[in-house]
């Protein structure tokens, strides 16, 4: 299967128990601010979208299907924030179609801060979250109707998902079913995330 | 005091607390008893006045995290509702569903038209106050601070508030869904001069 990119997705590297349907490795790099080079796409999010405010750490890019998204922390690590993609129509031929800024409480986001302003080729509706997945958890799968999507953890920042099913305009809201894994891939957790515009 | 008076007192105080816990999962009926979903009605282009009056109806009620049902009694019925969840069934909106409530506007984000959201709908919209500070959907566009006036709105990464009026010196008179704590009022804020927000604007206004 090919990644919004153009890429081939690569196997995901174990099988993932409690998975049944076919599953698509998700692309994903970890960034360092001082190879923060002005193509990339984490130069782009925060040249992009006017934050004022300042990252910090590593960013976390990620590629699905039919999503891209950075993650950044912001300095001094009060928040994090990015930017979310998908294949379908924006405003203004802007890089990205949206973003998204979570406080962090104790280190911890209080929800997900679901976005859903991205939409498929299509004009359906793509919802974005950040997954604060358990500790241990190496993988996180979001199933999709037809496949499974897996996101592997890292930068130490939480994972942001999507998902092309089950979001409501009417109610500002999207489901999310999740698995988390170990490296072996052992299940974790399994659970629906019900996410809600808000703030 | 005897040792079984103290165990006593420090059985109803653990169960005190347990108790407690289990008010964690905190909810009233609020929304229940009085939202609707209603489909609301597509509306010819309103006055930036006309949108003061929305706004009024909801000074005195409450805040809800992802929320946007509010009456008019200028009480905040569900008041000290658990921060940050919005599954609490509480009155009022947030920052960014009250703004979307007032601007009249569409779930749809490309659609730039005006709806008439009744205070008793439950309605978020589709925008966070990020993403309104961004200028995102049809209907909103960033805007130069200096030039904006009253229904405008001021946002940062994590709120926003809409100018009621605007002061001699300067600040605003900021109408705006503060928090859990505050409710939905005007305050006096100096949004304009910070370097963390900036200008939004609905689009669209009839006058």
């Amino acid at each position: 299967m090919r990644l919004m990119d153009g890429s081939s997705a690569a196997d995901v590297p174990v099988e993932l128990e409690g998975v049944d349907q076919p599953t698509v490795l998700t692309l994903v790099r970890v960034v360092r601010g001082a190879k923060r080079k002005p193509e990339t796409a984490s130069a782009s999010c925060l040249r992009g979208r006017n934050w004022g405010i300042r990252a910090a750490g590593p960013s976390v890019e990620r590629v699905g299907v039919y999503s891209e998204s950075v993650t950044f922390r912001q300095e001094p690590r009060q928040g994090i924030f990015g930017c979310d993609n998908s294949p379908g129509p924006r405003e203004e031929s802007r890089r990205w179609c949206s973003g998204a800024y979570g406080t962090l409480y104790s280190g911890h986001l209080r929800d997900p801060r679901l976005d859903i302003i991205c939409q498929a080729t299509d004009g359906s509706l793509i919802g974005f979250v950040w997954v604060e997945p358990s500790p241990g958890t190496r993988f996180v799968a979001v199933a999709q109707p037809e496949y499974t999507e897996v996101y592997e953890v890292a930068g130490g920042l939480p994972v942001r998902v999507a998902t092309t099913s089950r979001v409501d305009a009417e109610t500002s809201s999207a489901v999310f079913d999740i698995s988390e894994h170990d490296a072996a891939g052992k299940l974790l957790r399994s659970y629906e995330l019900r996410a809600q515009v808000a703030g | 005091m005897s040792t079984t008076h103290r165990f006593l007192i420090a059985f109803v105080a653990a169960f005190g607390l347990a108790t407690a816990g289990t008010a964690g999962a905190y909810h009233t009926r609020f929304v229940a008893d009085n939202c609707n979903t209603n489909t609301p009605q597509a509306l010819s282009p309103i006055t930036r006045d006309s949108a003061i009056t929305v706004a009024l109806k909801a000074r005195y009620e409450g805040y809800q995290w992802g929320g946007g049902c509010w009456n008019d009694n200028n009480v905040d019925d569900s008041p000290n509702d658990p921060v940050g969840n919005p599954n609490t069934g509480g009155e009022g909106g947030d920052c960014s569903g009250f703004t979307f409530k007032v601007w009249r506007e569409s779930e749809s984000t490309s659609n730039a038209g005006f709806y008439e959201w009744l205070k008793l709908r439950k309605v978020h919209g589709p925008y966070t106050a990020d993403s309104f500070r961004q200028g995102a959907g049809a209907p909103n566009t960033t805007y130069s601070k200096s030039g904006l006036i009253k229904m405008d709105a001021l946002a940062s990464t994590g709120h926003i508030g809409m100018i009621y009026a605007k002061n001699a010196d300067g600040t605003d008179q900021i109408i705006e869904a503060k928090g859990e704590a505050y409710g939905t009022n005007i305050w006096t804020r100096t949004y304009r001069g910070s370097s963390s927000y900036s200008g939004v604007r609905r689009t669209g206004w009839s006058g």
